[in-house]
């Protein structure tokens, strides 16, 4: 019924999407992808038992059309990911979402992304927090994210075009480290830059189907990680 | 005649060659389930050309030499074309899912792949229908020319880039054409100067442009989802070696960030040296780690695979899936006394050994280190020697694993049978250690404990419990089982070292739930519950109320990364939604995709000329019904029952009765032959369609219980195929020689053997395991050429009698056993998967115990 329903809301969604642009761009010419953040927000994040206020805020504000490639502007606000170029993509909605929830950062805090992208994360989460640092090891990537960033008035987010894997050690020590990319080992750098009560968040699987997150977290000195996707399967285990 | 039969054998070749090519290149930059799904859909090709011929089959006929040049020539410029479809279009299949514009240009790709089988299997198809007499001759070169296509595209493999291929086997099939051209002569001589300049024209320019397509060779390019796209776009990332071979192209990158530790311990504080990625047809294999930074490998100590080393002293290590090294490495910084490692892929070994023996200071070269090169079962079942620790490391990437790629391919190292192999040549104090990647919920981690498990109760451990241990990182399992009970001092040793690295055990002697899930915290602890379960409760209903396909994986169903249970995708749905794809066996996916489009298709290519049958049987009774042109061999027809219908309709011309009574327009006559033709029909459907999936259902099964006789896939494959084409040719060379009673006797040896290989070869082939290789591939060929001789015979049988009862149905039929042969390749995959090779082998000869039954008529 669920998934009925979330049918319907992308046809909706699309239509509107027309609408918006053939009919209404006069009328709404300020944010004609408003609506469509709305549903988004609606349909594929809350009702997936995303709660935090700040998150969802953040996520009705950015516009997310404008990190995805023209040819896929018709796709921004599905519920799925959307290539960027160069094997990489935006991620679906509900998964940056979920992340940022989970890295339960808080205003003031400072946080690290590891792969920029197409900057849309790093976006999200500086209208939580004015310390954004996000590391791009791909040059053409990083350029792109930096000019898209600053043109959208996102001026505090401080890109760079680096390996990740050492961190960023001027900035360190980081209340949340956010890791786009699904990694085979986690860079012990990392955690060392990861304050003491700090989260990282780290997607697995592939770019196109993360199958779940891990959360590694830094608490008296022990290092523990959260699987936290697959919760959905138990009763399914457990014969309903 | 001559000409038509070397053009024949020369086309047949080209196409083996083309799709063995294909299937190499969509494989290099794509995956292999997408080259098996494009493949399988353009191979129907063979059964379109039987559409095709039958509609058109008078114009055909009437222009034979001719059509049959244009055929030869299209295949082969379709060919050198078909290639380039790839790199105009930018198909990806990983946006399938959500993109439908890759649905389109996957059917554009499939189209454009299919028309080369198209024109190949119609110049075939058209040959056959032409010489019907001759078909058995045919036939031969037929299959023997497929027999040497197939040893030519392994032989070109080795010599050229997979993109250089198609232009090399262009030149097979245009040779094809250039055969026939003396049969048109007159007609050239007879055309217009343009048509003539048109025609050379047509001719020097394939001929050009083949070469050309040599000089300006393809520019392919890869996924940008496959590890190597993504690498190369690093920093400084550069491909410094590029080798190639059947078993793929084997690129070694260099980049200034290249690092690779497969789950490492959280707990690790070290640096990772940066190291040099090797991947095969583009997915990431392993790393070549670079000596000169030897003071950072200990970073390999803080994985799970290195648990073994921690609980032996100077072991001998036998490392299976040698690889890159990174497993000897890590035995020789444990100091084992003496490491063997085998390794499928000789060009990976001679990377390691020669390549880059600097940079690994002649890690394979070292007195300590024993590399093979080799399938690990014939190893296995060979050797005397006994091992302390037997060590499987990881072996697939990391986005493979996650995506279900494997689930379409046989793994004969993950059986039961294989575990049983290893735990036999095992010491006292021995233990088999296997790590594979963690993916949630858990799926290939919980077969390998379900598999293992099996192994201890059919080597009948009194305590299996006693024998067993598992632990797990954040990315990892590995997981052991041991001759003799692990002793305690072994279990102090596993939790400390579970503590120092922050892994969980899942599974040891005496361990308890509030040990477990302390580092690594799952929401659900599944392989503690399942090891439990496994062990001490009802394993069965464990495998029936887990999600996924967990049971142990056998020789005879032999697919561990399987793990899709067809009848929870509605459940899956339900809890999911479309996301539910994610958690699917990709390969799996592909095969009912696959599967449900090739049927599809066959069935609308078969019931296309059945529409036009049907709208002229009635008032067209002329071919069935006039006198015979071909006498009906005296062998064949002698031995048929009375009544049949096909035979009362051969029966009035022979018998010298006049045909007007059955051309009176008399209701109950027009029924009788509308009858006679609908059996006639569907016998000529149930004959061919029989032989389509009995051929390529046996021929499936002796590859797969050949590769692990032969010890070696590829070679394994290209020695069963060529070897069963060549003697089915023999057999149809033969066939027309034989009597209606052998024949018969055929089809009931067919089956006879099928099934006698089916149940007896796996223990003729356990005890001559240990016999030398060059014995093996003679005994291969000896135990394959009686029934695929046999198997050679009743395709041109039925299509000579077919030809001489009612000849318009000979495209028609060439079509049905085109596609049940395609459909057979995709069905028995799917039969394999969910019910094992023993079930295809059964099919297979019900298929043959059918063509027996209708082949009575033929």
């Amino acid at each position: 019924m669920k998934n009925r329903l979330l049918t319907l809301r992308r046809i909706q969604t699309s239509a509107r999407f027309i609408i918006a642009f053939g009919l209404t761009i006069p009328l709404f010419s300020q944010e004609p992808f408003q609506h469509l953040r709305e549903d988004m927000v609606k349909y594929q994040i809350e009702d997936r038992g995303v709660t935090s206020k700040s998150v969802l805020d953040a996520m009705r504000k950015v516009p997310r059309h404008e990190f995805v490639p023209g040819k896929y502007l018709a796709d921004a606000h599905n519920d799925h990911p959307v290539p960027i170029g160069y094997g990489q993509t935006i991620s679906q909605p509900y998964i940056v979402a979920l992340m940022t929830e989970l890295a339960d950062v808080q205003k003031g805090e400072k946080v690290l992304e590891i792969g920029t992208g197409s900057g849309y994360q790093a976006a999200i989460l500086s209208e939580i927090t004015d310390s954004v640092y996000t590391i791009e090891i791909i040059t053409e990537l990083t350029n792109e994210a930096k000019e898209r960033l600053r043109r959208l008035g996102y001026n505090k987010i401080v890109v760079k075009n680096a390996d990740g894997y050492y961190g960023w050690k001027e900035y360190a020590p980081f209340d949340a480290i956010i890791v786009t990319a699904a990694a085979e080992h986690i860079p012990p750098p990392l955690i060392e830059q990861l304050k003491e009560g700090g989260k990282m968040i780290i997607p697995v699987g592939h770019p196109f189907h993360v199958q779940n997150l891990m959360m590694v977290e830094k608490q008296a000195g022990k290092i523990r990680s959260k699987n936290i996707l697959p919760v959905r399967f138990v009763p399914l285990v457990r014969g309903k | 005649m001559r000409s038509t039969s070397l053009a024949l054998a020369l086309v047949s070749s080209a196409i083996i060659a083309y799709q063995l090519s294909l299937m190499r290149i969509l494989s290099l930059i794509q995956w292999h389930h997408l080259a098996f799904m494009i493949i399988s859909v353009a191979l129907l090709g063979f059964g379109a050309s039987g559409t095709f011929l039958f509609l058109f089959r008078r114009t055909i006929t009437k222009h034979f030499e001719v059509a049959l040049f244009i055929a030869l020539l299209a295949c082969s410029l379709a060919m050198m074309l078909a290639p380039y479809a790839l790199q105009v279009i930018s198909f990806d299949l990983y946006l399938i899912i959500w993109d439908t514009r890759q649905i389109w240009l996957l059917f554009i790709l499939c189209f454009v792949f299919f028309l080369p089988f198209f024109f190949g299997a119609s110049a075939i198809g058209m040959t056959l229908m032409h010489y019907a007499e001759a078909v058995h001759s045919l036939y031969f070169a037929n299959l023997i020319g497929s027999a040497i296509g197939g040893l030519v595209a392994i032989g070109l493999m080795f010599l050229l880039h997979p993109i250089d291929i198609p232009p090399a086997v262009a030149l097979l099939a245009i040779s094809a054409a250039l055969v026939t051209i003396p049969l048109i002569r007159k007609k050239i001589g007879e055309l217009h100067i343009v048509l003539k300049t048109v025609f050379a024209t047509l001719v020097i320019g394939t001929f050009a442009m083949t070469i050309l397509s040599w000089v300006f060779p393809l520019h392919l390019t890869m996924s940008e989802y496959k590890s190597l796209s993504k690498t190369l776009l690093l920093p400084d990332a550069t491909t410094i070696q590029e080798k190639t071979s059947p078993m793929g192209v084997i690129n070694v990158v260099q980049s200034s960030v290249l690092r690779y530790a497969p789950s490492l311990s959280l707990a690790f504080q070290g640096e990772i040296p940066t190291q040099l990625g090797v991947f095969v047809d583009g997915e990431w294999t392993g790393t070549i780690i670079n000596q000169d930074q030897s003071k950072h490998i200990h970073f390999l100590d803080y994985t799970t695979s290195s648990l073994p080393y921690k609980l032996s002293n100077n072991p001998t290590v036998l490392v299976v899936g040698a690889g890159t090294g990174t497993e000897t490495q890590l035995a020789l910084q444990q100091e084992a006394r003496q490491i063997a490692g085998i390794e499928l892929n000789p060009q990976m070994v001679e990377l390691i050994k020669d390549d880059f023996a600097d940079e690994t200071r002649g890690l394979y070269n070292r007195p300590t280190v024993e590399i093979m090169t080799g399938e690990a079962r014939a190893f296995l079942s060979q050797t005397n020697r006994m091992f302390d620790i037997i060590s499987i490391p990881l072996m697939e990437g990391f986005s493979a694993s996650a995506a279900g790629m494997h689930s379409l391919f046989e793994n004969y190292l993950f059986t039961v049978e294989s575990f049983s192999l290893m735990f036999d040549r095992l010491t006292d104090s021995g233990f088999i250690a296997a790590t594979v990647w963690m993916n949630h919920p858990p799926r290939h981690s919980m077969k390998l404990l379900s598999t293992l498990i099996e192994v201890l109760r059919r080597k009948e451990i009194n305590s299996p419990a006693l024998h067993l241990v598992g632990i797990r990182s954040w990315g990892s399992v590995t997981l052991m089982i041991s001759k003799i009970p692990f002793p305690d001092e072994t279990l102090q040793k596993i939790k400390t070292f579970c503590e120092t690295n922050s892994f969980d055990p899942i599974f040891y002697p005496g361990l308890t739930e509030e040990h477990t899930n302390q580092y690594n915290q799952l929401e659900h602890d599944f392989l503690f519950d399942a090891a439990r379960e496994l062990l001490f409760e009802n394993e069965k209903a464990f495998y029936e109320k887990y999600p996924f396909y967990v049971k142990p994986a056998t020789d005879d169903q032999p697919y561990f990364s399987r793990f899709l249970k067809l009848q929870n995708i509605p459940a899956f749905f339900e809890l999911l939604g479309k996301e539910f794809i994610t958690f699917m066996d990709w390969g799996y996916v592909v095969l009912l995709a696959t599967l449900t489009q090739v049927t599809g298709l066959s069935l609308l290519f078969i019931i296309i000329p059945l529409l036009f049958m049907k709208r002229k049987n009635i008032h067209d009774t002329s071919e069935s019904q006039r006198p015979e042109r071909h006498p009906v061999p005296t062998k064949s027809g002698s031995g048929s029952k009375p009544g049949n219908p096909v035979q009362m309709l051969n029966q009035v011309p022979q018998s010298g009765m006049a045909p007007q009574p059955l051309i009176q327009h008399d209701v109950v006559v027009k029924e009788g032959i509308a009858s006679i033709h609908r059996s006639k029909t569907l016998r000529t459907f149930l004959y061919f369609s029989g032989l389509g999936f009995g051929f390529m259902f046996i021929e499936i099964v002796l590859i797969q219980k050949f590769i692990l006789f032969l010890a070696h896939p590829i070679y394994a494959v290209s020695a069963v195929i060529s070897g069963l084409l060549f003697f089915a040719g023999l057999g149809s060379w033969f066939s027309n020689r034989i009597s209606t009673k052998i024949f018969r006797l055929s089809l009931v040896s067919i089956v006879v053997l099928g099934l006698l290989y089916g149940i007896v070869l796996d223990d003729v082939f356990s005890l001559l395991s240990s016999i030398p290789l060059w014995l093996k591939y003679t005994i291969s060929l000896i135990i394959i050429a009686p029934l695929a001789f046999l198997m050679g015979m009743p395709f041109p049988t039925g299509i000579a009698a077919l030809s001489k009862r009612a000849s318009r149905f000979v495209p028609w039929a060439w079509g049905i056993n085109g596609c049940s042969s395609v459909v057979g390749v995709v069905l028995a995959t799917f039969v394999a998967i969910e019910f094992g090779f023993g079930v295809v082998i059964a099919v297979a000869s019900l298929c043959y115990g059918i063509v027996y039954v209708v082949g009575n008529d033929f």
